[in-house]
C-alpha cells in the first residue's frame, strides 16, 4: 500500500511565509512540519499560513501535529492561517476546535490579509 | 472471526440485510488508507459524498485503532472489515485481536487542555470515529475488539432528526 507520504516547503507572499503541504498529514509527517516550521519562522513574522490545498488524508495523528503547531506559534509569538480546506477537513478542524486557534481563509489571498488583521 | 463477535446493535442478519464485502488486511502501516479506500469504494452509491467523506475518516481511523493498538502493529496479525448495508444504514465492522485490552474511552479531547499539556496531543481518534457517523459501538471481547460504525441512510437520517 502505498500512501502519499508529506511534502512541504516554505515561501513568502506578502510578508507572510506560507508552508506548503502536499500529500497526507499523519504522524509521519512530524519531523518534516517541524523542519519547515523552523525555516519559516527565521522571516520573523506574526504569521505563518499553512496550505492544505494539496492535503487529501488528514488523520487524528494529523491533528495531533496541528496541535503541536498551535503550541509552537503561541510559545514563539505568532499566529496561524490555514487555507485550502476542503469541507470536510473543515468540519474536522471545526469539532475539534482547532478553529478557536487557527485563522481558517478560503484561499491564499484572505489568508495573506489576516496579517493586517492581527497587525 | 464472526459477526457474532460484535454487539449486534444492528442485526446484520435479518432479511433485506446486504453483506457486502469482507476485507482482510495485515496489520501494516497504511492498511488504514487501505481500508477507508476499500469501504469508499464499496458504498459510494449508498451515501452522499459528505457523508461518504464522514464514513471515510471514520473508518480510517477505527483501522489505525485496530492496527496500532488492537494487534499492536504485528503484520501476521489481520484486521478484518465487513461491510453492510441494510434498508436503513450502511454498517463497517472493524475486528481486530483484542491484544491491548479492553477499549476504554479516554476523556472527551479538550484542545484547551492540549495546549496546557494536562492532555496529550494525540488522543482524538474514538472522538472523531462518533463525530463522523450516526452511531458508533464498541465490543471488547475476550480476544478481540469490534468497532461498529452506523451511517443512517438518506431519508432516515431526515426522519429521525426530525422525530
Amino acid at each position: 500500500m502505498s500512501s502519499r507520504e508529506l511534502e512541504a516547503s516554505v515561501r513568502v507572499v506578502g510578508g507572510v511565509p506560507v508552508i506548503d503541504l502536499r500529500g497526507e498529514l499523519d504522524g509521519s509527517g512530524a519531523d518534516l512540519l517541524a523542519a519547515v516550521t523552523r525555516t519559516a519562522e527565521r522571516e520573523g513574522a506574526k504569521l505563518i499560513a499553512l496550505n492544505f490545498t494539496e492535503v487529501g488524508f488528514i488523520n487524528s495523528k494529523g491533528i495531533a501535529l496541528i496541535v503541536n503547531q498551535i503550541m509552537r506559534a503561541r510559545e514563539e509569538g505568532y499566529e496561524l492561517v490555514a487555507y485550502g480546506l476542503s469541507n470536510h477537513y473543515r468540519q474536522i478542524f471545526t469539532i475539534t476546535r482547532l478553529t478557536d486557534f487557527i485563522h481558517v481563509t478560503d484561499d491564499e489571498e484572505n489568508a495573506v490579509k489576516t496579517l493586517s488583521l492581527i497587525t | 472471526m464472526t459477526d457474532d463477535d460484535c454487539a449486534n446493535r444492528e442485526n446484520v442478519a435479518d432479511e433485506g440485510w446486504m453483506e457486502l464485502a469482507v476485507i482482510r488486511l495485515s496489520s501494516e502501516e497504511g492498511h488504514d488508507r487501505l481500508a477507508m479506500d476499500l469501504v469508499a469504494e464499496t458504498v459510494r452509491d449508498l451515501l452522499p459524498a459528505d457523508r461518504l467523506e464522514q464514513l471515510k475518516t471514520a473508518v480510517a481511523e477505527g483501522a489505525l485503532n485496530a492496527i496500532e493498538h488492537g494487534n499492536r502493529d504485528r503484520p501476521e496479525w489481520s484486521i478484518f472489515v465487513r461491510v453492510y448495508a441494510g434498508p436503513h444504514s450502511v454498517v463497517v465492522r472493524i475486528i481486530d485481536y483484542g491484544k491491548s485490552g479492553p477499549i476504554i474511552r479516554p476523556p472527551a479531547p479538550n484542545i484547551d487542555a492540549k495546549l496546557t499539556g494536562e492532555q496529550p496531543p494525540r488522543g482524538w481518534g474514538l472522538f472523531l470515529m462518533e463525530e463522523m457517523v450516526d452511531e458508533l459501538h464498541v465490543t471488547n471481547g475476550e480476544n478481540y475488539h469490534c468497532l461498529e460504525l452506523v451511517m443512517h441512510r438518506e431519508g432516515e437520517r431526515d426522519e429521525q432528526q426530525g422525530a
